[in-house]
C-alpha cells in the first residue's frame, strides 16, 4: 500500500487559505502534497472544508468561484491553476461531482466517453483504441453502447468516472462520488478507483463514506474548520474506535460495519404471513397494511408481492438493489403508480389509489421538487390549506419550533439548507395531517452527525405516532432508527420476505 | 446479490465499431449534411408557386428518399396523411362551405406548403442522432459559441422531462389551490433548471470543454456519390419547379 513514497508530486499545496466575500474564512493554511501513483483521502465533517480543497485542485477555485479569494501557492502537474486556462488544466486534471446525474453531455455512452478527447481534438482512432483501453481496464464493459438516460445514478456515476479517465489525466479528483450512490454502485466505483490507482494514477477523495476507500488509500487527511487537523495512515483509520470516530463526525471505515443489517430480530412482525403479524394488526388496528402489494409496470410486476404490517408508532426500513424498485414500492404506497395490485390500507381503512395521495406524505430523494411557495411561512400555509391565521398559526409556529426551523419563516425554501429542506417538507406533511411518512433515501450523501439527527427526527415522528416506511441504503442510518427491515426481491426472484 | 448485474459483461464492439458506428438501416445511408441540404431545398419549394401535379410529385420523391434510408412507416404515413389533406382540401370542404371551411381552409393550405419541410425534417432528426447533427454542423465551420449551446439544450430535455414528472407526482400528493397550481409547478422547475445548468457547466469547463482546438469528428462523417447524387436531384427539382412549376 505505500505506493508512490519516493515519486514525483503531482499536486501541491502550501500555505492556500480561501476566504469568502462574506469574510468568512473556509480554508486555512492548508499544505498537502500528493505524489503521482497515491490516494489521499479527504475526511471531515460537512462543511469542513473538504469540497473546498477539491475546488483548489480542479481549478474551479478561482475560476467559477469568482467570490473567493485565495492565498498561497497551488501546483498542479506544474501548472498553477489560477494562472493557466480550465482547457490546459484539464489535460492533467479529470473530476468526478457528486450528482450524476448533471454531468454527462451527450445522450449516449460512447459519445460521452470520447467528449474529452474529442474537445481535445484527438484523432478519432486514437480516441476508440483509449476507449477499448479503459473499458478494459476499468471492467466497464457493461457502459458500453448504452442510452445514458435508460442508465441507473450508479451506472452513470460509473460512466462519469471512466469518461473522465478516458482523457487519461494524472490527478483524479472526486468530491463525494458515493453520495447518491447504492451499495453494489459504490463496490463498482471502489474497483474502477482501485484500476486507475493500479495505472499509477493519483486520487484525491472528499467523502464521508469511508468505508467505500479506506482500503484504497495511502493516507487520509482529517479536515475541520478548513484547517489539516490530523492525518492517518490505513492502519490508523481502520483501528479508529467508534467512539473517536463519531467524535470526529466520521462514517463508519470497515465494510463489514458499515453493510451489517442489526435491525433483524424484530422483521419477522413485517411480513404479513408470519403469526405475529395477526396479533399486531388485532392489536394495534392502526398503521399501514399492505396485502399481496406490488407494483406492475408494462403488465409486469416490478418486485415480488409484499405483505407487510407497520403499525403506528413503527419505522420499516425498507432495503433492496438498485432496479429492485425500492422508490417505485413507495411511490405505489403513495399512489403514485398507476399499476399498484394488491390492497394497501391504512387505520383499517383499504385505499383507492387516489385516497393513498390523500394519506401518505413522500418526502422525495430530491427534496427541492417538493418545495413550491416563495418562503417557509407560507410553504406551511400552503400545507395547512392556505389558512395562516389564529389557530392554524400557532400549529405552524409551533411546528417549525420542533423541527428547529424556527427564525426562518420569511427565508425561500430553497435557500435552505438541504437538511433543513428536508425538515421543512416533513412540516408540510404533518400540517397537512398526514400520518403515513414515506421517506426516500433521507440521509443521501450525510455526515455522521447530521445522520445521526435525522435518525433522531425519524424516531421522535414515530414516538409521536406516525407510521414511517423508509428506503435506503445507508445501512447505518437505518440500525438507528427502524424497527422492522423488508428486503424488495425482483419480481423473478421469488417473493419478498423479510430480511432475517 | 450484492453486484450482480452490474458485472455482466455487454458486448463490446471490436475496433473502429465505438465511435460513429450506427445501424444502416435501408439502402441509403446518408450525411446529415446532405439531408441539411435537401431541407433547404425544400424550404425554397415552399416559396414557390407549384401545381398540383409537381407538389405530389414531390412529395412521392421525398416518401420515396425517406423508403431509401429505411423509414418505410414514416413515408408511408406522410403519403397517407398528404391524400387526406388533399382530400379534404379539393373533395370535402367545396361541399361544405361556411365560416369553418374557411377557417380550416387556410390552416390546411399552410399545411400543405410546408409539407416537404415537415417530410424532410423529420427524416433528419430521426436519421441522425444529436451528437451526428452537431458534428455535421460543426464540419459546416458553425461556430462553437453557437454547437455548445445547442447541444446542452438538447441535453438537458431528457432531465426536463424527468423533472417535469417529480414536481407533478409531489404536486398531486398535495392538496394544493388550482389558483397556484402553474407557479407551483414553475418554480421549482426553473430553481433545478437553474441548479443543473450550474452543475453541468462545471463539470464541462473541468473536462475543457472551452478547448480552443478544433474538435474531433467522432461521427467519421464524410460525403459518399449517394449523398452527392440526392443533393443534385433537389436541386435539379428547385430548379425544375422554378422554370415550370406552375404549370407541369
Amino acid at each position: 500500500m505505500r505506493r508512490g513514497k519516493e515519486r514525483e508530486t503531482v499536486v501541491s499545496l502550501s500555505g492556500v487559505g480561501c476566504t469568502t466575500a462574506s469574510g468568512k474564512r473556509i480554508l486555512d493554511g492548508i499544505d498537502l502534497d500528493v505524489r503521482r501513483g497515491e490516494c489521499v483521502l479527504i475526511i471531515g465533517r460537512s462543511g469542513s472544508g473538504k469540497t473546498t480543497v477539491t475546488k483548489c485542485i480542479n481549478g474551479l477555485i478561482p475560476s467559477f468561484e469568482s467570490g473567493i479569494e485565495l492565498e498561497g501557492q497551488v501546483r498542479v502537474c506544474g501548472l498553477d491553476p489560477s494562472a493557466c486556462e480550465m482547457y490546459e488544466l484539464a489535460e492533467h486534471v479529470g473530476s468526478v461531482f457528486q450528482n450524476p446525474k448533471s454531468q454527462f453531455f451527450c445522450l449516449t455512452s460512447n459519445d460521452e466517453l470520447a467528449f474529452g478527447l474529442e474537445t481535445r481534438g484527438v484523432p478519432v482512432d486514437e480516441i476508440e483504441r483509449r476507449i477499448e483501453e479503459t473499458v478494459e481496464a476499468l471492467g466497464a464493459q457493461r457502459l458500453v453502447g448504452r442510452d445514458v438516460s435508460t442508465m441507473s445514478g450508479g451506472e452513470k456515476q460509473s460512466l462519469v468516472f471512466a469518461s473522465v479517465d478516458v482523457a487519461q489525466p494524472d490527478v483524479l479528483v472526486l468530491d463525494e462520488p458515493t453520495a447518491n450512490l447504492d451499495a453494489s454502485s459504490v463496490r463498482a466505483l471502489h474497483d474502477e478507483i482501485a484500476a486507475v490507482l493500479a495505472a499509477g494514477k493519483s486520487v484525491v477523495i472528499a467523502e464521508h463514506r469511508l468505508y467505500f476507500a479506506a482500503d484504497l488509500a495511502d493516507r487520509a487527511v482529517l479536515i475541520e474548520g478548513g484547517r489539516i487537523v490530523r492525518e492517518f495512515s490505513p492502519e490508523e483509520l481502520f483501528a479508529l474506535s467508534d467512539k473517536e470516530r463519531e467524535i470526529l463526525g466520521l462514517r463508519a471505515v470497515d465494510p463489514a460495519e458499515a453493510l451489517k443489517v442489526e435491525v433483524g430480530a424484530a422483521a419477522g412482525r413485517a411480513a404479513g404471513r408470519s403469526g405475529h403479524a395477526a396479533g399486531d394488526r388485532a392489536k394495534a388496528g392502526s398503521g399501514l397494511v399492505l396485502s399481496s402489494f406490488t407494483v406492475a409496470r408494462k403488465g409486469m410486476p416490478v418486485f415480488a408481492p409484499v405483505d407487510a404490517a407497520v403499525p403506528r408508532g413503527r419505522v420499516l426500513g425498507v432495503l433492496g438493489e438498485n432496479g429492485a424498485g425500492k422508490s417505485t414500492f413507495l411511490r405505489g404506497i403513495a399512489g403514485l403508480e398507476r399499476g399498484s395490485l394488491g390492497e394497501v390500507s391504512f387505520d383499517g381503512t383499504p385505499l383507492a389509489r387516489k385516497q393513498c395521495r390523500r394519506t401518505a406524505a413522500l418526502v422525495m430523494q430530491d427534496v427541492n421538487h417538493q418545495l413550491f411557495s416563495d418562503s417557509v411561512w407560507n410553504e406551511c400555509a400552503l400545507a395547512i390549506g392556505g389558512r395562516d391565521d389564529g389557530e392554524a398559526a400557532s400549529r405552524v409556529r409551533e411546528l417549525l419550533g420542533t423541527l428547529d426551523l424556527s427564525g426562518l419563516e420569511d427565508v425561500h425554501p430553497m435557500a435552505l439548507s438541504g437538511g433543513q429542506k428536508q425538515r421543512l417538507s416533513i412540516a408540510c406533511a404533518l400540517l397537512s395531517d398526514r400520518r403515513l411518512l414515506l421517506l426516500d433515501e433521507p440521509t443521501s450523501g450525510l455526515d455522521f452527525d447530521r445522520m445521526v439527527e435525522v435518525a433522531r427526527l425519524v424516531r421522535r415522528l414515530a414516538d409521536d405516532g406516525a407510521c414511517i416506511v423508509l428506503v435506503t441504503h445507508d445501512l447505518e442510518f437505518l440500525n438507528r432508527c427502524c424497527d422492522d427491515v423488508l428486503e424488495l426481491a425482483c419480481a423473478q426472484g421469488g417473493n419478498g420476505g423479510a430480511h432475517g | 446479490m450484492i453486484g450482480e448485474g452490474m458485472t455482466a459483461a455487454g458486448p463490446v464492439p471490436q475496433g473502429g465499431t465505438i465511435l460513429g458506428g450506427r445501424p444502416r438501416r435501408g439502402a441509403l445511408a446518408l450525411d446529415p449534411r446532405t439531408l441539411m441540404g435537401v431541407l433547404l431545398a425544400a424550404s425554397a419549394l415552399a416559396f414557390m408557386g407549384k401545381g398540383v401535379t409537381a407538389e405530389l410529385c414531390l412529395v412521392v420523391a421525398v416518401g420515396l428518399l425517406q423508403t431509401l434510408c429505411g423509414h418505410v412507416r414514416m413515408a408511408l404515413g406522410f403519403v397517407a396523411a398528404y391524400a387526406a389533406l388533399m382530400g379534404v382540401l379539393y373533395v370535402v370542404f367545396p361541399h361544405v362551405g361556411g365560416a369553418a371551411a374557411t377557417m380550416f381552409t387556410i390552416s390546411f393550405t399552410f399545411a400543405r406548403k410546408i409539407y416537404l419541410c415537415l417530410m424532410t425534417g423529420a427524416l433528419l432528426v430521426s436519421d441522425s442522432s444529436v451528437h451526428r447533427i452537431s458534428a455535421a454542423l460543426a464540419k459546416l465551420k458553425v461556430p462553437q459559441s453557437v454547437l455548445i449551446p445547442l447541444t446542452v439544450t438538447f441535453r438537458y430535455f431528457p432531465t426536463l422531462k424527468e423533472e417535469a414528472a417529480h414536481i407533478r407526482d409531489a404536486m398531486s400528493l398535495r392538496s394544493i389551490p388550482a389558483g397556484s397550481r402553474a407557479e407551483c409547478f414553475v418554480v421549482p422547475l426553473v430553481m433545478s433548471a437553474t441548479s443543473t445548468a450550474d452543475e453541468l457547466s462545471r463539470a464541462a469547463t473541468c473536462r475543457g470543454i472551452e478547448n480552443p482546438a478544433p474538435s474531433t469528428d467522432t461521427e467519421r462523417l464524410s460525403m459518399r456519390a449517394a449523398d452527392w447524387a440526392v443533393l443534385a436531384i433537389s436541386a435539379l427539382a428547385v430548379a425544375a419547379v422554378a422554370l415550370f412549376g406552375g404549370s407541369a
